[in-house]
């Protein structure tokens, strides 16, 4: 046993501190800050170009696409250290649906998508949720049928996320009118400049800008369906799984808690006594620190699980529950421990940290229900962890 | 012992239940919060009609001459209804501080004007934006045979919208509390923006002029003065927060027993009931703390911890009850167009105003380390 890197990995690590420490300029700082935190504007688009061509897109791609083909340990690296900027990374188009375009997808579809995908230019949202297909997404009503070698697709999906400046919407879709459930369901790629498909954003607590996507009599090229039909459901919960490891990364609370802890040093109150002097902001501190320690540790052990090839069903199912619970309570503490001024948003002079606890304790709770609800993520530990049997559904 | 409410009280409770529900209109309270200065100010208006405003003030000024225990089962309802007006801070704070401790010459000239609403105080009693109410930074210094004070005061919640605000400030060997006139020249309000948009400013004093007439205590009783008024203002942040708590859990209830996935209601799983039901039990333990609380102070006892206690149940229940209600919303607890997301915002808000429940436990912790 040994749990650290290895000085290359470090070394990888180090290298890619200062990369993003660079990319991170003020103009795209800016932007950031000013329009959607999630990206999309032209500083975004550059940057996001600049990491394709610089190869770090491809860093775990296959070296017949071009990538360098570096295990889950070194991707991990790569993961904690965009995170860790505040770099809005879209880690399902290049971790997530790429991938599975390149193992799924027909050849015409890889050599139209792939070269973009690593390239930094296409993005993709994706439009799994209805307004009654959330949790239980195998009951969605979004249907395609195949007319003169295209697909025809009509229906409505709720909260597609980043399709106000994809590229392209990777679409679930009921194929089989037959069926109501996971069976007769399948993967179109839709490109936003489709006709029929229209966009109305929904606001939410967080800021974090949605969509609600409409599609009306959308038609894209029979071979824009990825894998076989009626069989997307594999596509859909292999995509998740894979999802479920980028969510909960331990790099942006670490990077909190030391920004947290060097402002409290900074503090003093009328006696000249530093605020982070009192216990009970210590105590707030190492409770944050000991959560992040095992999260940390939860995600190094599933990325070298993953590049010895022994994950299994319940691993990703822990660190999601876990994380995404934990990232409330440490916002919570955290805010704790800045007291009032934590609640001043980024707009607002006179705030602390720029205000991102305001924002962040807004976004927190998308997680516990997001990505498979927790209450489901219980299940699978319980069934697949402990063997304890299944509860009737 | 007797936990129940009055009949009279019981009307206090449906008369501004009312009032609040007519006033919650969604679409409206979204344009008050987008406006820059969120401020019901209709709201207020029909609160001063119906005499509500009067309910802790003596009847020889216009107020019907009830208690602290109407004035938190006001407060509770406002809390279930959430909207921007200043109840706590012209109130409590500042109008019941007034009716306690001021000179008949100042409880004349304010208290009937609070009651028909003309009147908008507030009380700046944050200086680092912690709480360390028993100092003050602001210096009484005198300039050509005039009292002036200057310094910065954190944090002033209604600033701008109010007329007069209540500062403490060091007069040589003790502390005094003044009203200041918003009007006042050397007055500078910075706007702030806080997560509930109510509105906030950082205040700064630049050679302020004192009134005399507008004092309202000094010497060695103000430290007492202080501590009343932040007891008082701690408490009703906590009935605040109850009515919030409820909002959410009640939302969370009927939204479960309506939504279907996997071809039943989310309520009859039962991973959601429980949760749920941790948060009825969360309640019940909050609404006991804080009615031991205002029984308390009500009665004119001694309540400093029972006020502590009250707020670390209230930071963790406005914390848990906010999360717990917008899981088993799922997305549509997130999204502007439902009502929800205004309480998750409230619940933060009043979590972390007048000291968090880390801060309290502390301050338990020392209340406990110095008794005998
Ligand atoms: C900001 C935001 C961005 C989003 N982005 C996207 C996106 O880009 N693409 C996309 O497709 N979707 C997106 N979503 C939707 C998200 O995936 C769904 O909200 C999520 O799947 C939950 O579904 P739901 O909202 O319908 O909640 P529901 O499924 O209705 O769940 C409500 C509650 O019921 C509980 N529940 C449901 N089933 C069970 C069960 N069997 N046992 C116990 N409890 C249960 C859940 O845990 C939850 O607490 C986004 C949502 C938000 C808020």
């Amino acid at each position: 046993m040994k749990i650290e890197f290895t000085k290359k990995q470090i070394q990888l690590r180090n290298e890619l501190r200062s990369y993003f420490k660079s990319l991170m300029n003020n103009k795209l700082k800016k932007e950031l800050k000013k329009g959607s935190a999630e990206g999309g504007g032209p500083e975004f688009r550059k940057a996001l170009e600049k990491i394709g061509r610089d190869g770090w897109i491809g860093l775990s791609w296959p070296k017949e696409y071009g990538g360098k083909e570096a295990t889950p340990l070194e991707q991990y690296i790569f993961t904690e250290e965009i995170m860790r900027s505040g770099f809005p990374y879209p880690f399902l188009t290049t971790d997530s649906i790429g991938p599975t375009i390149a193992e799924f997808g027909t050849k015409k579809l890889k050599e139209k998508l792939i070269p973009g995908i690593l390239s930094g230019k296409t993005i993709f949202a994706i439009g799994y949720s209805e307004s009654n297909a959330g949790t239980d997404l195998a009951s969605l009503t979004t249907k395609a049928t195949l007319q003169n070698q295209k697909w025809a697709i009509n229906g409505q999906k709720m909260w597609t996320s980043l399709a106000d400046f994809s590229d392209y919407i990777w679409l679930a879709v009921r194929t089989d009118k037959e069926t109501s459930n996971h069976e007769g369901l399948s993967i179109i790629v839709v490109p936003n400049d489709s006709k029929g498909l229209s966009i109305s954003p929904i606001s939410t607590l967080g800021d974090v800008r949605t969509n609600v996507t409409y599609y009306d009599n959308v038609r894209v090229p029979k071979e824009y369906l990825v894998g076989e039909v009626n069989k997307g459901w594999k596509l859909i919960t292999g995509q998740l799984n894979r999802e479920r490891l980028s969510l909960v990364n331990n790099a942006p609370i670490e990077k909190l808690l030391e920004d947290v802890t060097f402002w409290a040093k900074k503090q003093k109150n009328s006696q000249g006594k530093r605020l982070i002097d009192e216990k009970w902001v210590q105590t707030n501190l190492a409770r944050v620190k000991s959560g992040t320690e095992a999260l940390k540790l939860l995600c190094w052990k599933q990325a070298w699980l993953m590049t010895e090839k022994k994950m299994k069903m319940e691993d990703a199912s822990v660190a999601k529950v876990f994380g995404s619970e934990f990232f409330i309570e440490a916002y919570r503490l955290l805010m704790e421990v800045v007291g009032q001024k934590s609640i001043l948003t980024k707009n607002s002079i006179d705030n602390v940290l720029e205000g991102r606890l305001e924002m962040l304790y807004r976004v927190s709770s998308v997680l516990t229900f997001g990505g498979g609800t927790n209450e489901i993520q219980r299940d699978i530990i319980s069934m697949a962890g402990l063997g304890m049997p299944r509860e009737d559904r | 012992m007797d936990f129940s409410y009055s009949e009279e009280q019981n009307k206090i409770k449906e008369l501004s239940s009312k009032i609040f529900q007519n006033n919650n209109e969604h679409e409206l309270l979204r344009k008050i919060e987008e406006s820059g200065s969120p401020f019901h100010k209709k709201l207020w208006k029909e609160l001063a009609s119906s005499g509500l405003l009067g309910t802790a003030f003596n009847k020889d000024l216009g107020g019907t001459d009830l208690g602290f225990v109407e004035i938190n089962i006001i407060l509770e309802q406002l809390g279930y209804h959430i909207s921007n007006i200043p109840f706590i801070q012209t109130i409590v704070s500042t109008g019941m501080a007034i009716n306690e401790f001021g000179s008949q010459k100042l409880r004349n000239f304010f208290i009937p004007k609070i009651i028909s609403g003309e009147l908008i105080l507030t009380t700046a009693l944050n200086e680092t934006g912690r709480l360390d109410l028993n100092k003050s930074d602001i210096e009484l210094k005198k300039i050509n045979g005039v009292n002036r004070i200057s310094g910065k005061k954190y944090l002033v919640s209604y600033a701008e919208e109010s007329d007069f605000i209540l500062i403490p400030y060091k007069d040589e060997e003790n502390h005094s509390l003044c009203f200041i006139d918003t009007e006042s020249k050397g007055l500078i309000f910075s706007k702030l923006e806080t997560t509930t948009r109510e509105p906030h400013s950082l205040l700064t004093l630049e050679e302020v002029e004192i009134d005399d007439n507008l004092i309202l205590c000094s010497s060695s009783k103000t430290i007492d003065v202080l501590n009343w008024i932040n007891l008082r203002t701690i408490t009703s942040i906590c009935s605040l927060t109850i009515g919030v708590a409820q909002a959410c859990l009640d939302m969370t209830v009927n939204y479960s027993k309506e939504r279907k996935a996997f071809n039943r209601t989310i309520a009859s799983f039962q991973a959601v009931g429980h949760r749920a039901a941790n948060s009825f039990i969360d309640l019940s333990c909050l609404r006991l703390v804080t009615e031991q609380a205002i029984s308390l102070l009500e009665h004119g006892k001694e309540a400093a911890r029972e006020v502590s206690i009250a707020k670390i149940w209230s930071g963790d229940v406005a914390h848990r009850t906010s999360y717990t209600a917008q899981h088993l919303h799922g997305g549509i607890g997130a999204d502007k167009d439902y009502a929800l997301y205004r309480y998750c915002l409230w619940a933060k808000q009043l979590e972390l105003t007048q000291g968090s429940s880390a801060y309290h436990l502390n301050n338990l912790g020392s209340m406990i380390r110095n008794s005998n």
